[in-house]
């Protein structure tokens, strides 16, 4: 079974995100921070992280991407951002720090599933 | 929320929070958010205003108590605010209406004068930097005209400001969310202010709990956060004596970063203590001290900017503080890190449940769907272990 992440300080879209992959065979993991984020993935070593953005703290989610890739360990976990900042510059700097997809908020669940089975596909 | 609520809501000349019966605050509009800190996501931090939002709640009746404003709407002093708090549209939440208790109109004077200055001031200003230019350029003056000319010169530059500041004063560019890096942001400052630096022989440091470039990001207009920046280092850098260390200190305090520019004094120019980074230096800024003149003491030119500072400061969600102690200032600049401190939660999470619940049946046929494969795969797999046809081969 594979592992997902989530990183989301909103409760109600974590919710929805959880709902959303419940229908599919998921074991799955929340964390409200970055800070917190980076620690649950070091800890629980997921297949890939669904990683909001903005997140009030110490660490937002294009540094929390950042340490994730930058770490030998953690650089084969594959990050989906979500965030509602969808101009070209914001993607640009999300690639940038290393991410495998990016989301728009508010982005179709079914397109959330497809992309999470596309990135956990063998190669 | 509907587009017009949502316009309706926001241009309310009171303050509106829209609060939850735990205290969490659902909809900020930006009045409310200036007056009173709070944002949507934050709780209720005042024990009376909250103490009221249950009672309006519970009893289904309007309820008007007194709270505890900002501290940015003045300096040094929070403002008094009357706040009538009404029971919401559902059964656990309440609308509170923040006001400026009366005859504390603290903010309308000086956006009257901000408006003012903006409609009035711009164009005889041109006029006389025009006229200026044109005695400065006939290169006849004495000595006595020429100090009336840097004089006029100066005041000119002061009124100059003024107009620029009144400019931003209700400006949307402070809305900006731009995602601002704090590290290149405080070298970008310093880059402005090194020059003065060198002049005054005032060294400056940096000192953080982790590294410079590791530092949490700031969501803001990063045009204008960079402004307060400078003119907070521009203002300490001229009220350190000369040859004396200024250290640039940051620390994260949870969610919040707190910049202070400290006066460590001459002594600790001397003796520097270990953790700290010299600012880097930037080529070119020498050739600038020299041809620079260094001001002593802050003018109206500072205290103008300080207090629009505290302004852009507190529409990031911060507060800028300056401390005097024995002689030494420090100026303190906290800010809201990693997210914007307005985010539009409660559109966002509607429009969210709204294509949630779109594609549930699609989400639900596509789950059913995959269990059944896997059922078939699994049956045809034992079959094929044991040998035996299946339901669906015999079929």
């Amino acid at each position: 079974m594979k592992r997902v992440l989530i990183v989301e300080d909103q409760a109600d879209i974590r919710k929805l995100i959880r709902m959303t992959l419940e229908f599919e065979d998921y074991e799955i993991h929340e964390a409200s921070d970055g800070s917190f984020g980076l620690s649950m993935a070091r800890a629980t070593r997921p297949d890939i992280v669904l990683l909001d953005v903005m997140m009030p703290g110490e660490m937002d989610g294009l540094q929390v991407c950042q340490h994730l890739k930058a770490d030998p360990q953690m650089r084969h976990v594959k990050v989906v951002l979500l965030t509602a900042r969808g101009q070209s510059r914001d993607r640009e700097a999300g690639q940038q720090a290393g991410a495998d997809e990016y989301l728009v908020k508010p982005f179709s669940p079914l397109q959330l599933i497809e992309t999470i089975e596309r990135l956990l596909q063998p190669a | 929320m509907h587009a017009s609520l949502a316009e309706l809501l926001e241009n309310l000349k009171p303050g509106l929070l829209w609060v939850t019966g735990d205290g969490v605050v659902r909809y900020a509009n930006a009045v409310a958010g200036a007056r009173t800190g709070l944002a949507a996501g934050r709780k209720l931090f005042d024990p009376d205003l909250a103490r009221a939002v249950t009672a309006a709640i519970s009893g289904r009746v309007p309820r008007v108590v007194s709270s505890v404003g900002t501290a940015a709407a003045g300096v040094g002093l929070l403002p008094e605010l009357r706040c009538r708090v009404i029971p919401g549209l559902a059964n656990d939440d309440a609308f509170v209406l923040v006001a400026p208790e009366p005859g504390s109109d603290e903010g309308a004077g000086f956006d009257n004068l901000m408006q003012a200055i903006r409609a009035e001031v711009r164009d005889p200003l041109r006029a006389a930097k025009a006229a200026l230019s044109l005695v400065e350029s006939q290169g006849q003056a004495g000595l006595e005209q020429r100090a009336l000319i840097d004089n006029l010169d100066q005041l000119l530059g002061v009124v100059e400001r003024l107009v620029e500041l009144a400019g931003l004063w209700d400006s949307g560019a402070l809305l900006a969310n731009d995602r601002i890096e704090l590290w290149p942001l405080l070298q970008k400052a310093w880059g402005e202010v090194e020059p003065l630096a060198l002049q005054r022989g005032v060294k400056v440091r940096f000192r953080a709990q982790t590294e410079a470039s590791g530092l949490a990001t700031l969501y803001g207009s990063e045009k204008w956060l960079g402004r307060v920046f400078q003119e907070c280092l521009e203002s300490a850098v001229r009220s350190t004596p000369r040859g004396a260390l200024l250290d640039i200190e940051h620390r994260q305090l949870g969610p919040r970063a707190v910049v202070a520019f400290r006066d460590c004094g001459v002594f600790a120019a001397r003796n520097p203590r270990a953790g700290a980074v010299d600012m880097p230096h930037h080529p070119g800024a020498d050739k600038l001290a020299s041809a620079r003149g260094a001001k002593p003491q802050m003018g109206a030119q500072d205290l103008i900017g300080f207090r629009l500072c505290q302004h852009i400061v507190s529409l990031h969600g911060g507060q800028l503080s300056e401390e005097d102690e024995d002689g030494q200032r420090t100026f303190m600049v906290e800010l809201p890190t990693g997210a914007p401190h307005r985010q539009e939660h409660t559109e966002l999470d509607i429009a969210q449940a709204q294509v949630y619940a779109r594609d549930l049946a699609a989400l639900m046929t596509r789950s059913r769907q995959r269990q059944a494969n896997e059922r078939q795969a699994n049956e045809r797999q034992a079959s094929d272990r044991s040998g035996a046809p299946t339901a669906a081969a015999q079929l």
